[in-house]
């Protein structure tokens, strides 16, 4: 070889791959820059459209409620005394103005602030705290009208209020305001997401109280829970959502707020002073180019490494490990070198892809923990300061009474007015009352305690010294007087710790303070107590809403560790604190119990129990409280797709590198070693360790379950929030009955993939005289059968238990056999059809309804399988008929009580029943290859039919089992070994011509595992990602 | 060798004209070298208003130097062509004239004073320009033609007079000049005293420049008003407020809320009489936002630190020019036509918060805010609106034919003029 064909070799095998790869490299880049230019641009131009169409669509309903508030007539109608007339007349009138003013109630306001008018029949009593504040603002501002965006409580959706004044004859008379939901923004921004190239998510967001609050996420209005609609102040896109509240507008690079890299644009909203940011993820942007091209690269690799291969042949030196004993010829040397060249280059490449993705993983995981650490401060102290606020109000109304006694501003005979006036007004507070000591109230009466209450709607008065002496000590087997005596003596305001009220089957907590007489400057001798009492239940729900992600639940405790609030209300009950959870539990939560009580600043403990777990605590100043949140880590892991990703291509990238690094290693050898059969035993082994890798992730992996329609019952105090707003939006006239409903799990069997068997206990609590047929039917059960098997009486309820047996049918995608969800879902009703009865999860018979505490399950169930989820939700699907009914029928739609378990299938029977006889059949048939000059051709080709035979029983017996018409999983391998038989099967046929083909027995021999392995990799891949 | 060298020499030269040629293109892509683009700022730089206009004019400049240090707007610096208004309308509507058809501008920034910027009007609208007015003005006005960066009186007059309704007292007493601005916002205070509930007890129009105001003084004494409205023109302020105190009217018995009383004013005339009266406005040179800090820095790198005073048409003028460099960079032209319609809906952060400019009138959406005068001549604030507030040029209290026919009424009053008989003029006679 001369030295212009060497340099030519040189340039074919090195240079020009490399300048292909330099190329595409280049070319991506540039494509890449310039598709994200073009996105950025296009999301630029969607924030102007569908900005401008919600400030439009605001602006409308402005002018609209001004021109009804200038309309003569319905000034005129304003001086007509409340009447179904009235209302017909502002609903004719409200008809004629712009079909788009769309609102859920309109009231007006007098000057004093009484409601003058109201159109819907849900009656406000007072105006609200932001209602005033928007009331005060339009008459200052007078000539305009305003709008203002928030919700009234934590547990509301957030809306819009628009008001402007009313002037009649010339005069002042009022505001009129307008409540409007987010339904109308949500249909401008749903059209116009029809039609989008690009299919992006829209966040829109306001500031209240210096935080920033989520009026609306894409498609997730409805389901955003209060916690969420509060955005961590530190993730990009809040940054940008304050800049867009800043009025600038802009566009770029973001991450979401799980550390998803995203391309944002960003906009103010004057007419609705709302942030609009509009987001893509950058990965589903770039996935098809950024494949398109590691594919060409690919293609030049191998393009030149077949170059190399057929080059070595056509000079003779066709036989794999001959060139190396050849030192002296030249050709020989060019060869090694243009192999080792493109060996070097493909080992750099795929260390360098090993490396990068290694580093964005560690990034990713970084940032998700840094995210997480965020939120969970930002959570914590939101929590705490909302409960601060709460126990403030209560503490400031038992100090204004007692400072109103003491100065005499409220009189003895009002306080039962004043009272009551306090518990109609604070929703909070169950309940307020004062309490004198003997003969202070007046010189011939001993006791005087007014007390009122909360009972549902009702206020209820009750006099105290009537039922009991509260100036009695408090001892065993009679009323708790704590609250009055406890107070008296100490001369001190103080909280009393939470109790169950048996009266109110309530918890309750309590602030008290004595008061004085006037003379007392000194404050030395109190005449009594006002002790302000406040449900607990309602703190619950103030910091349910605080919940970190799937596991995550808060807690409450006092300074000693014994626990105010916590999802299993055993604890509240029987005041078990910390400390206790400590001693029965593990050794970690004894340390968080021993730091927690001097908590006063935000801690992250990690716990060990099955994985990570973070505690962040908060001292609340108002109270000896502390507030805590727990969540496990693995939560945040799960839900993240790019760690699942870069695990993937780590995965892969080190099995490339493994076997480029052994090519190159054999290339270079002199020893005498079988190379060949090295280089085999280190591709099987590679490609074995990196399906194994690819296994133990999705074994690990936590099942998921579907909830598409339903809404899922994950805390006590959801299931009141959904009864009340399900009451709220369908029931008009019609009353509908809650009825607790309960169920036990002892047996699964799963029949196939659409059908299983199951048993139990189910039981429900009907209210004592209840007019309606008793009994739960299973909707989704082909047959079941139910057998009474207790009824007892109990409080007001009547409990009725049935054992049962169903089969019920199933809905699970079974395409990932054997690494597959075997989820069921029991969907419940009442076996009245007639009765408007709404089932309800019967909270107090289970411990947690939290999904990993798995309510319903009987212990030592199904030993096979892993049961990692079960909870309740309700199924809002409506029926696409009417069940024959009339449309004017009195019944209501009613949503399905569905109890769902989520399983993970266990792996050893699959493995056993198929993957352990299918890999021997395989490897009896590479056995059978490797000897096949030694038998006979039709005894080999009987054999590979015999094992062809066992091949086609074993999947026979799989599809017979498992019966579903989608591909699984596990097939894939039965394809690959149907091949592979095919292809041993005709090399019989080419070894028996003649002259006999070798050639292609040597490729087989090649090929063979390799082949098999790497098609079980690139399915187990696309299995993996999906 | 050498052959190699000649090679290289060749290599070199040809690389030198293919650079050459790009960069040329490259430098005249965009129609040859970037012309810079010219602006217009018509004040009074001269005359009575001259005081009150020059720190304007000057608040425009820092505006155009920031945008010129950055680099200018697509890439073309702003040239300022400047005009004196010399305190007299007709001045005034001869160098917009002037402005427009002969130097070409672009925008032009400024106006004077209410009756200056009625009596250009007409000149932006026949020429069909654009004048971006940073001062607060009456309203009863929307001209396609005119941006209007200052409050109008939704903005401003109608909050403060509820503000002071529900604070200061019931009985209102109105003092103005006599001009457009003064007839409009008294007759604006009238009505929506009225429909509060309150009184006015009495009013009185000064001669635009006049000092004499003793006779007044005695009338607010003798009406017993609980609140005084002030919306007097330049340098008559100062006797008045301090004929007020002579007369024992102090802020405390009788506060004054004043609409054309700002750091300026109070920085000239000294704010010994005028300390713990209130005045409405969007900006106050206290506020402590960062963009407010930022556009002090700059005012100071013009005029130095020492007696640094700023007021809210000074931040109009100065966010004014910003908003239309913005839309210049947003609509890729300068084209008045083209800006004018793509300036509708501009959002910008201004040193008092977000302004932006309406999409259905050319107002801009303000915050409307009452100060309370310190002892050092600046504000604090005590009321401030939760969010800018929508402009809206006409009132409700009558329909905007009763607004025009009652500005036509003025007009005519006043024999074609926007203002009544001024000092000067009163003392010729």
């Amino acid at each position: 070889m001369n030295r212009s064909t060497a340099m030519a070799m040189r340039t074919v095998t090195v240079l020009l791959p490399a300048l292909c790869l330099l190329a595409l490299l280049v070319g991506y880049t540039w494509q890449q820059q310039h598709m994200r230019k073009s996105v950025i641009a296009y999301l630029q131009k969607q924030t102007d459209i569908q900005g401008e169409k919600i400030d439009e669509y605001i602006a409308q309903n402005k002018e609209n409620v001004a021109k009804l508030a200038n309309n003569n007539s319905f000034q005129q109608l304003l001086l007509l005394q409340d009447s179904p007339e009235k209302k017909r007349q502002l609903n004719f009138l409200l008809s004629q103005t712009n079909s788009s003013f769309k609102f859920d109630d309109i009231f007006i306001v007098s000057k004093q602030q009484e409601i003058l008018f109201q159109l819907s029949d849900n009656k406000k009593t007072s105006l609200t705290q932001r209602e005033k504040k928007l009331f005060q603002e339009t008459i200052t501002l007078m000539d305009t009208t305003i709008s203002k965006l928030g919700q009234d409580s934590a547990d509301q959706e957030a809306h819009a209020l628009l008001a402007t004044p009313v002037v009649l004859q010339r005069r002042l008379a009022g505001v009129v305001m307008v409540s409007m939901g987010s339904e109308g923004i949500h249909k401008i921004i749903t059209h116009r997401e029809q039609n989008n190239p690009y299919p992006f998510e829209v966040v829109l967001a306001f500031s209240e109280n210096q935080q920033l609050h989520i009026l609306y996420s894409t498609g997730k209005l409805f389901g955003l829970r209060a916690s969420e609609r509060i955005m961590n102040m530190s993730s990009p896109q809040t940054q940008q959502l304050q800049q867009a509240l800043h009025g600038k507008q802009g566009a770029g690079n973001s991450t979401d707020r799980l550390g998803t890299p995203t391309l944002a644009a960003w906009k103010y909203l004057p007419y609705v002073n709302l942030a609009m940011l509009a987001t893509l993820q950058q990965q589903s942007l770039f996935s098809s180019t950024r494949n398109a091209y590691l594919l060409a690269a690919a293609l030049v690799l191998l393009l030149d490494l077949i170059f190399v291969f057929v080059a070595r042949r056509k000079n003779g030196s066709h036989e794999l490990c001959r060139y190396s004993y050849a030192p002296h010829n030249n050709w020989h040397q060019q060869a090694k070198w243009s192999l080792n060249g493109f060996l070097w280059l493909s080992i750099v490449i795929a260390a360098s892809n090993t490396g990068f993705f290694g580093y964005r993983l560690i990034a990713t995981q970084n940032q998700l923990h840094d995210r997480l650490d965020q939120e969970a401060r930002v959570k914590v102290q939101q929590a705490s300061q909302l409960l601060d606020n709460r126990i403030n109000n209560m503490k400031n109304l038992g100090d204004s009474v007692a400072a109103d006694l003491q100065s005499g501003r409220l009189k003895a005979q009002d306080i039962s007015v004043r009272l009551k006036r306090i518990v109609k007004e604070q929703p909070e507070i169950f309940g307020i009352g004062v309490a004198y000591s003997p003969y202070s109230y007046k010189p011939n009466i001993r006791l005087y305690a007014p007390y009122m209450k909360r009972d549902g709607q009702n206020i209820v008065s009750v006099l105290v010294e009537d039922v009991y002496d509260y100036t009695l000590p408090q001892s065993l087997g009679r009323p708790k007087t704590d609250w009055y005596n406890k107070p008296m003596s100490a001369n001190k305001a103080m909280w009393m710790a939470p109790y169950f009220g048996s009266a109110s089957q309530k918890f309750i907590s309590s602030y008290v303070t004595p008061f004085y007489r006037a003379n007392d400057q000194d404050k030395k001798n109190p005449i009594g107590t006002i002790e302000v009492m406040q449900d607990l239940s309602s703190l619950h729900n103030l910091v349910s809403n605080f919940n970190m992600h799937g596991t995550g639940y808060n807690f409450i405790i006092d300074k000693k560790g014994t626990y105010i609030y916590h999802p299993i209300a055993r604890y509240i009950k029987q005041q078990i604190s910390i400390q206790d959870i400590a001693a029965e539990n593990l050794t970690a939560v004894a340390d968080l119990a021993n730091n927690i009580a001097q908590a006063e600043s935000s801690n992250k403990i990690s716990m060990y129990g099955d994985g990570p777990s973070w505690v962040y605590t908060k001292y609340i100043p108002g109270t000896d409280w502390i507030f805590g949140i727990a969540f496990e880590e693995s939560d945040l892991h799960a839900s993240n797709n790019s760690l699942k990703f870069f695990i993937t291509m780590i995965l892969i990238s080190m099995f490339i590198l493994t076997l480029l690094v052994t090519s190159l290693l054999l290339q270079n050898l002199t020893a005498s070693i079988d190379r060949a059969a090295t280089y085999f035993a280190i591709f099987t082994g590679s490609a074995l360790l990196t399906l194994v890798g690819f296994w133990s992730y999705m074994l690990l992996e936590p099942s998921r379950v579907q909830l598409q329609h339903s809404t899922p019952i994950l805390e006590r105090f959801e299931i009141d929030r959904y009864v009340t707003s399900f009451r709220k939006a369908r029931a008009e006239n019609l009353s509908v009955l809650a009825i607790p409903t309960g169920i036990m799990l002892e047996d699964i069997q799963f029949i196939d993939f659409k059908h299983a068997t199951i048993s139990g206990y189910c039981w429900q609590k009907y209210p004592i005289g209840a007019n309606l047929r008793q009994g739960v039917v299973i909707s989704n059960a082909v047959d079941s059968d139910f057998q009474e098997v207790y009824r007892e009486p109990k409080g007001d309820f009547e409990v009725v238990g049935w054992e049962f047996t169903a089969t019920i049918t199933q809905h699970n995608n079974p395409w990932r056999y054997p690494f597959d969800n075997q989820n069921i879902s029991i969907a419940l009703e009442n076996s009245d059809l007639n009765a408007n009865v709404i089932l309800t999860p019967d909270a107090d018979s289970y411990d947690l309804l939290h999904p990993t505490s798995v309510p319903g399950i009987a212990r030592g169930l199904l030993q096979s399988v892993s049961i990692q989820k079960s909870f309740f939700s309700y199924s809002e699907q409506k029926p696409k008929n009417r069940l024959g009914l009339d449309e004017n029928s009195h019944l209501i739609y009613i949503p399905n009580l569905v109890y769902s378990v989520a399983i993970k299938r266990g792996i050893v029977d699959p493995i056993v029943f198929y993957v352990i006889p299918l890999i021997t059949v395989l490897i009896c048939i590479y056995l059978l290859f490797m000897m096949q000059h030694k038998i006979a051709r039709g005894d080999l080709a009987g054999a590979y039919l015999a094992l062809l035979f066992t091949i086609v029983l074993l999947h026979q017996i799989l599809r017979t089992q498992l019966q579903t018409d989608t591909m699984l999983y596990i097939e894939h391998f039965f394809l690959t070994s149907y091949i592979m038989i095919l292809v041993v099967f005709s090399n019989i046929f080419l070894v028996a011509k003649d002259p006999p083909t070798q050639w292609s027995t040597r490729f087989l021999r090649l090929i063979f595992w390799p082949g098999i392995l790497t098609a079980w990799i690139v399915s187990t891949v696309y299995v993996f990602l999906q | 060798m050498g052959g190699v060298v000649k090679r290289v020499l060749l290599g070199l030269c040809g690389a030198l004209v293919v650079g050459g040629g790009v960069a040329g293109w490259w430098m005249v892509r965009d129609g040859g070298v970037a012309q810079p683009i010219r602006v217009g700022i018509l004040h009074s730089l001269t005359g009575v208003e001259a005081a009150c206009e020059l720190p304007v004019v000057n608040a425009t400049l820092v505006a155009i130097d920031e945008i010129n240090r950055r680099g200018g707007v697509l890439g073309r610096q702003i040239e300022v062509v400047s005009a004196d208004g010399g305190s007299d309308d007709m001045q005034f509507a001869r160098q917009a004239e002037r402005l427009i058809a002969q130097e070409r501008v672009v925008v032009v920034f400024g106006g004077g004073g209410a009756s200056n910027r009625r009596t250009i009007k007409p000149v932006f609208e026949k020429h069909r320009h654009l004048l971006i007015y940073p001062a607060n003005s009456e309203g009863l006005d929307a001209s396609k033609h005119v941006v209007y960066m200052g409050t109008i009186p939704n903005q401003q007059v109608i909050p403060a007079v509820s503000w002071a309704f529900q604070r200061l007292g019931k009985r209102f007493f109105v003092v103005g000049s006599d001009y457009i601005y003064s007839r409009a916002v008294s007759a604006i205070v009238k009505d929506y005293v009225g429909i509060l509930g309150g009184e006015m007890v009495g009013e009185h129009y000064f001669a635009l420049g006049t000092k004499d105001v003793k006779g007044v003084v005695r009338k607010v004494v003798a009406a017993k008003p609980t609140v005084i409205i002030n919306t007097i023109s330049g340098r008559t302020n100062k006797p008045f407020f301090a004929q007020l105190r002579a007369a024992g009217i102090s802020t405390e018995r009788v506060p004054t809320l004043s609409f054309s009383l700002s750091e300026i004013e109070l920085h000239q005339f000294g704010p010994e009489n005028m300390s713990g009266d209130y005045a409405a406005w969007s900006y106050f040179q206290s506020l402590p936002s960062r963009p407010n800090q930022a556009f002090l820095s700059q005012l100071a790198r013009r005029q130095g630190r020492d007696g640094l005073v700023a007021n809210d048409s000074m931040e109009s003028a100065y966010f004014g020019v910003l908003v239309w460099a913005q839309t210049v960079q947003k609509s890729g032209t300068a084209d008045v036509a083209t800006v004018r319609r793509a300036i509708h809906g501009q959002t910008f952060e201004a040193p008092h918060g977000i302004v932006h400019v309406d999409h259905h009138n050319n107002g801009t959406w303000e915050p409307a805010r009452i100060g309370k005068i310190r002892q050092d001549g600046q504000f604090d604030v005590v009321w401030s609106s939760n969010s800018p507030v929508w402009p809206k040029p006409y009132p409700s209290s009558r329909t905007p034919k009763q607004w025009q026919a009652f500005l036509q009424n003025l007009h005519k009053q006043w024999h074609g003029r926007w203002h009544g008989p001024t000092a000067y003029e009163a003392s010729k006679k």
